[in-house]
């Protein structure tokens, strides 16, 4: 498989606190990632580290060719970091118009085929981030974060906040996307049922590194951590289902 | 980086797509759409089955000519499409309807707005009002603490610049009073006018628009900020009256704070306009002080001090208000902070004048 994201000996440290010492992790082409860690682990701040926000103390994080252009990621941020003085319809434009040399009526046209990729309606266009619900700040996050297309796109926490029903839509689309785009998704997640569901991969924080494998591996690996996290009531109910 | 192969078979125009069908080859696959000129009556096919990538941008490109084409009279076919870009389309194109019609601006809608805003601080100046005196009588309520944080960032922290406004602005008197004056050979006046100036208007007025300018528009930010975060709210779940704990220290602390800022510009200023004269118009501190001794009563002093404290109640009030009233967005949290300042400066400038035909009526 082709390699996408390369992290090599990542260390990240705030003061005398190190929170990453010497990580490594690949991420190929086309793959949905899951990351996942206790809360302070340093999921959040390795996601950062990947895009750029947050200095790490020594290491490299290598972008492939197709992926270097900040232009090629979709970022999805933990509570949707919209525009509060644009509409979500020049919020979701903002990187068209940025970005490309589209008409505005294309614009507009492919900022609507993107409120109804994330099941929006139409009216929601109009609205302006403060009159939104938390799930429908979600969805337009998302829809922003799909505006160019992007070859590699990172979720923080996306299904949290979401009800049941559009969680599972939600991992739905990110299975579609996948499938047809081959796109490669990077996501922070505490949410077990799309962790199970969606995830090709899964990268969990663990003493400062990360362990990789898939779902089943993980499962098999013996470390405590990682027992106690996937022996909770709420993942046996959902290995029993699988 | 893109192909479109036309292919005929059984009078259906077959259009493949090949290559990376994605957002960086817009203009590439504009183009090659436009070349396919099909013949009257023929059918199209286009089919993404041998495409390498195919994203929804690059397929929507392709649905609006395929519409286009359909609207020329041609059938065209989907083969080998995702489903699901293409039911988003029907979704945006099912959903399209005409945008809602403008509301015309009616007339006396600024007027009730104006009356809404002034309910609205009407309310406020209650409530505060009611949570300050239900915190003198139950003292266990008062938050001593916040005041005297208050006190410190309201009052302390702005020593140096307040110091510093009074004994420019001293200078400025003294040079240009003084100047004149002693073309008369009345240089000593300049005493009595830089003096009464100072205490009765400029010590307190530059002092209460400096601290508007610093203290209402942190008020109005911070807690601002604290409702968009729905701090406001969970004080109010918690059972505990938010204009107890944000209003009231604030207001208690700018009341204590302004007045003895008031007086340190008064110091300043005074201090400054001696050393002035001492070196420009050969008024040596010892005539200075002993001329404000004499000819300056301390009801001079008292009429500009007993304004700050009404001049700190409008400017905490209007700061906190103008907090209460921003919502959501940040446009708001700056609309609202630009507000608290320009309409606190307004409402200084309008007591002032309001003291100063009184104190001309009382004689004072």
């Amino acid at each position: 498989m082709e390699m996408l994201i390369a992290i090599h000996d990542l260390v990240n440290q705030f003061g005398t606190q190190r929170i990453h010492d010497g990580l490594n992790l690949d991420i190929y082409r086309g793959e949905v990632l899951g990351i996942v860690g206790g809360s302070g682990s340093g999921k959040s701040v390795l996601l950062r580290t990947m895009l750029g926000l947050n200095t790490p103390y020594s290491g490299t994080i290598q972008f492939q060719e197709s992926a270097r252009l900040k232009q090629h990621w979709g970022v999805m941020f933990q509570r949707g970091a919209l525009f509060s003085s644009l509409s979500v319809a020049d919020n979701i434009q903002f990187p068209l118009r940025e970005f490309t040399a589209l008409t505005p009526e294309e614009c507009h046209a492919l900022m609507l085929v993107r409120l109804a990729m994330v099941g929006l309606e139409r009216s929601v266009a109009a609205k302006f981030p403060a009159e939104l619900s938390g799930g429908m700040v979600k969805r337009v996050a998302l829809a922003r974060a799909l505006a160019l297309d992007p070859v590699v796109l990172f979720l923080d926490e996306p299904t949290s906040g979401l009800d049941p029903v559009s969680a599972e839509e939600f991992d739905q689309l990110i299975g579609t996307l996948h499938r047809n785009l081959k796109l490669t998704v990077v996501m922070v997640t505490h949410d077990l049922d799309s962790l199970f569901s969606t995830c090709d991969r899964i990268a969990m924080l663990v003493d400062k590194h990360v362990i990789v494998g898939t779902l089943q591996e993980i499962l098999a690996n013996p470390h405590p951590q990682i027992q106690a996290y996937f022996s909770g009531g709420r993942a046996r109910a959902l290995l029993r289902g699988n | 980086m893109i192909e479109l192969r036309q292919t005929s078979r059984d009078g259906e125009l077959h259009l493949h797509l090949h290559g990376e069908w994605t957002f960086a080859q817009v203009v590439a696959i504009k183009a090659a759409l436009q070349q396919v000129q099909p013949s009257a009556g023929t059918s199209l096919v286009v089919d993404a089955q041998a495409v390498a990538r195919l994203d929804v941008t690059a397929t929507w490109f392709v649905y609006q000519q395929v519409q286009r084409w359909m609207q020329q009279g041609y059938t065209v076919r989907f083969d080998h499409f995702p489903a699901e870009y293409l039911g988003y389309f029907a979704a945006t194109a099912a959903s399209d309807s005409s945008p809602s019609p403008d509301k015309g601006r009616l007339g006396g809608v600024s007027f009730s707005h104006s009356l809404t805003t002034l309910r609205s601080f009407i309310t406020f100046f209650g409530h505060s009002l009611a949570a300050l005196f239900t915190s003198l009588f139950s003292p266990h309520l008062f938050r001593f603490r916040a005041v005297f944080h208050h006190v410190f960032t309201t009052g302390i922290s702005a020593v140096p610049i307040v110091a510093l406004i009074a004994c420019l602005i001293s200078i400025v008197i003294t040079y240009q009073g003084g100047g004149q004056l002693r073309d008369l050979g009345a240089e000593i006046y300049t005493v009595d006018m830089v003096t009464i100036s100072v205490l009765r208007e400029l010590g307190v007025l530059l002092t209460a628009i400096m601290v508007a300018g610093r203290s209402g528009s942190a008020f109005a930010a911070e807690i601002g900020l604290m409702k968009t975060n729905q701090e406001v709210d969970a004080l109010q779940v918690m059972g505990k009256d938010p204009f107890l704990i944000l209003v009231v220290p604030r207001l208690v602390a700018l009341v204590i704070a302004l007045p003895l800022l008031t007086v340190l510009a008064d110091i300043v200023a005074l201090a400054a306009a001696a050393l002035i004269s001492s070196t420009i118009l050969d008024i040596s501190f010892v005539q200075f002080f002993s001329r404000v001794a004499a000819n300056i009563e301390f009801r001079t002093f008292a009429a500009g001090l007993i304004k700050s404290p009404f001049f700190a109640v409008v400017i905490a009030l209007i700061g906190c208000w103008q907090g209460m009233r921003v919502t959501g967005s940040s446009a708001s949290l700056g609309e609202h902070t630009t507000k608290a300042v320009v309409d606190a400066i307004f409402v200084v400038l309008l007591l002032d004048a309001l003291f100063s035909v009184l104190f001309y009526r009382l004689g004072f």
